[in-house]
């Protein structure tokens, strides 16, 4: 036979019909000259038999069932909010959680679960008990001194009356001591929610499981379920929606600037996100549309990164972030090619001023999207909003409001960034029930005159929490990893001195108490 | 949050920290969830004994100008410089209010005083001395009050309450200088909990 290349492997089809063999050759060729110093390896023909088998099997029959699922699925993730798919299960799950509650509250009595659990209508009867039963989740109840960050305006009411110091002036100050060291207000918005009540996760209680056959049995089902059903499926879907949203960004951005691309642009982008949804089961409630931002900057408390997606799967945003690799880092790049979206460097990101003029530039352009900004900065657990940083209220323009709440009995969304990473947390999210939420969308705000942007600030926060139901801190979110500072001591110090009367320095009279 | 504070402490632990501070079931299992979480709040290696810096991870307690004695009230509690739980619960049993005719060892009016002297008192000797009222006084009020000032108002606070005239304050004069009602000032309103156990009817 004659092989010809250069040295080195060689691959060729002997067809030579006077050769005994006829098949694949692969071989090692050292002299290109000299062809009979060629050592070849033979592939035996049974083996290309098994080898034909093989393929002609996996296309007949393997592949038009995988076929049939992949366009199942891909038909069931872009209609399954359309066809309330997702809401009947969440239904389902719903009606599930309150007979494992009952069966709860069969074993434990009343007084173990809270009372909103409990079917309405129902009124205990505590005969045993004549005060009222304070079920809660909280260990004290404050009613006194808090030290915040910084001083509330009414703390300073008692100003004129300054008194002599005494030796129990401290007394004020260990007691909100010891009381922040049971129950403060900021430690707790870094971890997850904590549940009145159990919804068949391991990972929000580890006693419940074995307390009766029944609950675990319907926990183990919940477990297959989630992990060899659901899990799977999810997964699936994110991949197919990665590639959809990749492909259609491309192909939107190919287009030149017109409103044509905008319409599509924003189409596209409301379904792709849509279609990622499903692989979370997402649920979202979406209340006021009359107020869904068309432009201007568009503000929201943060939890989780899946914010961007339940806000997405309804309107269109160009978003504003650092520029991020891996996972996260395709999404930017995907949408960047389709829409004006803000992504920073993160050396650029502490450049205030070249922050606040992009972003200026941008919502002045009437042609472009709202813009998304999260004022946080950080993740915080859903239950309360912290400080608003307020380079966002500097720059002007509409506000629009928008209050995001998680229900936390179908799976916690928080994510904590120091503590899990990107894959750990979407893995934890995609073993879920269901990611469930209620977005309301507020009246735009606009700053006042007279206001500063940290009070215009704090006036949208004030609003966010209102609606939302959460708790307004003044406290700021990067607490999750930075020490608190020292210097806001300072003030609890001044506020102190000014009540103590001190003698003058000069003098040595004593001064009489006021009483 | 919930699974990872599983409960390490058995039913007889629980029974004695009930017996020697009077909190019930339901506040034992809460104060422990908290040890725990103030354990691994953004550490990766915890153990089970609570240490200066953990304690710091409190902002209210960084801001508070007494926030480093409150600490040390805690390893005054261990005598070393961790914490463990059986300590950590015992100092805050200092601040149950006074219920009549219940547990009040360790939150009697004197022991939540003496808590409070132990605050003064840097150097454990029994007294306060003018030096350490000073020092006290500083943490209080910062640089808004020049040392002059500051000098004046412990002269001022010792001669009101030295009686005896040996230039140090004790425990029982300490005592009758405090004119505010202990009991109400230093009671936290510690809630009824759930009770934590199936067996546990509280």
């Amino acid at each position: 036979m004659q092989l010809q290349g250069s040295p080195g492997l060689v691959l060729g089809w002997n067809s030579d019909a006077d050769n005994t063999y006829h098949g694949l050759v692969l071989g090692w060729n050292t002299d290109i000259d000299n062809p009979d110093h060629v050592y070849v390896m033979l592939v035996s023909p049974a083996t290309m038999a098994v080898v034909d088998a093989l393929a002609t099997a996996a296309l007949t029959v393997v592949i038009p069932p995988f076929l049939i699922i992949l366009v199942t699925v891909l038909v069931l993730a872009s209609l399954g909010k359309s066809l309330g798919l997702r809401q009947k299960y969440v239904q389902f799950l719903l009606k599930v959680f309150e007979d494992g509650n009952r069966i709860l509250v069969k074993k434990f009595g009343r007084q173990r679960l809270k009372k909103e659990f409990t079917r309405s209508g129902e009124e205990e009867n505590d005969e045993d008990d004549e005060e009222e039963e304070q079920v809660t989740n909280d260990v004290i109840c404050r009613d006194k001194l808090v030290l915040r960050p910084t001083i509330d305006k009414d703390d300073t009411e008692g100003q004129h009356m300054q008194r002599e110091f005494e030796l129990g002036d401290c007394l004020d100050y260990i007691r909100t001591g010891m009381e922040a060291i049971v129950d403060d207000e900021v430690t707790k918005r870094f971890s997850a929610e904590e549940l009145t009540s159990w919804n068949f996760l391991t990972r929000t209680n580890c006693q419940y499981e074995f307390i009766s056959v029944r609950l675990t049995i319907f926990w183990v089902v919940g477990f297959i379920l989630r992990y060899f059903f659901l899990l799977p499926l999810r997964i699936l879907i994110l991949l197919i929606g990665m590639v959809v949203m990749v492909t259609c960004t491309y192909v939107v951005g190919c287009l030149p600037e017109s409103k044509t691309k905008r319409k599509l642009n924003s189409s596209v982008s409301v379904f792709c996100f849509d279609f990622l949804s499903g692989a979370l089961s997402l649920v979202c409630t979406y209340h006021n549309q009359e107020n869904v931002p068309r432009r201007g900057i568009c503000v929201a408390n943060h939890t989780t990164p899946i914010d961007v997606l339940v806000l997405a799967c309804d309107n269109t945003y160009d978003m504003v972030g650092q520029r991020h690799g891996g996972f996260l880092g395709i999404f930017q790049r995907a949408l960047s090619r389709a829409s004006a979206h803000i992504w920073f460097e993160r050396s650029e990101s502490k450049d205030r001023f070249a922050v606040a003029r992009r972003l200026k530039e941008h919502v002045e352009d009437p042609d472009k999207l709202p813009i998304l900004i999260f004022p946080e900065g950080t993740c915080i657990n859903n239950t309360s909003v912290m400080q608003f940083k307020k380079g966002t209220f500097e720059v002007g323009g509409i506000i629009y409001p928008v209050a995001i709440k998680y229900d936390p009995r179908f799976g916690d969304a928080f994510w904590n960034s120091s503590k899990e990473s990107m894959i750990s947390y979407i893995y934890m999210m995609m073993t879920s029930w269901a990611i469930v939420c209620d977005v309301w969308y507020l009246p735009p705000m606009t700053r006042r005159e007279s206001e500063s942007s940290i009070d215009f600030a704090n006036r949208v926060k004030a609003e966010i929490a209102r609606q939302g139901g959460l708790v307004d801190l003044v406290w700021d979110g990067g607490l999750k990893r930075s020490a608190p500072k020292i210097e806001w001591k300072h003030q609890y110090q001044q506020l102190f001195s000014k009540r103590l009367k001190v003698l003058n320095v000069n003098s040595e009279k004593k001064v009489e108490k006021v009483e | 949050m919930g699974s990872k504070s599983s409960m390490m402490l058995r039913d007889e632990e629980i029974k004695e920290i009930q017996a020697e501070t009077g909190f019930s079931s339901g506040q034992i299992f809460c104060l422990y969830k908290r040890f725990m979480n103030l354990n691994d709040y953004n550490c990766q290696g915890s153990g089970i004994l609570l240490t200066r810096e953990k304690f710091n991870v409190i902002p209210e307690l960084v801001v508070n100008p007494l926030g480093e004695r409150i600490i040390d009230a805690f390893f005054k509690e261990s005598k070393s410089d961790c914490v463990n739980f059986r300590e950590f619960v015992r100092v805050l049993a200092h601040f149950r209010p006074i219920q009549p005719g219940c547990n009040n060892k360790l939150n009697s009016k004197e022991e939540k005083l003496r808590l409070i002297f132990n605050i003064y008192d840097l150097n454990n000797d029994g007294y306060i001395s003018p030096e350490e009222l000073q020092t006290i006084l500083h943490m209080m009020t910062g640089e808004s009050l020049s040392d002059k000032q500051k000098k004046n108002i412990v002269k001022r606070t010792f001669q009101e309450a030295d009686k005896d005239n040996d230039q140090r304050i004790s425990f029982e004069e300490f005592s009758c200088a405090i004119t505010r009602d202990a009991d109400k000032e230093l009671s936290v309103n510690f809630l009824k909990q759930k009770s934590s156990s199936p067996s546990d009817d509280s």
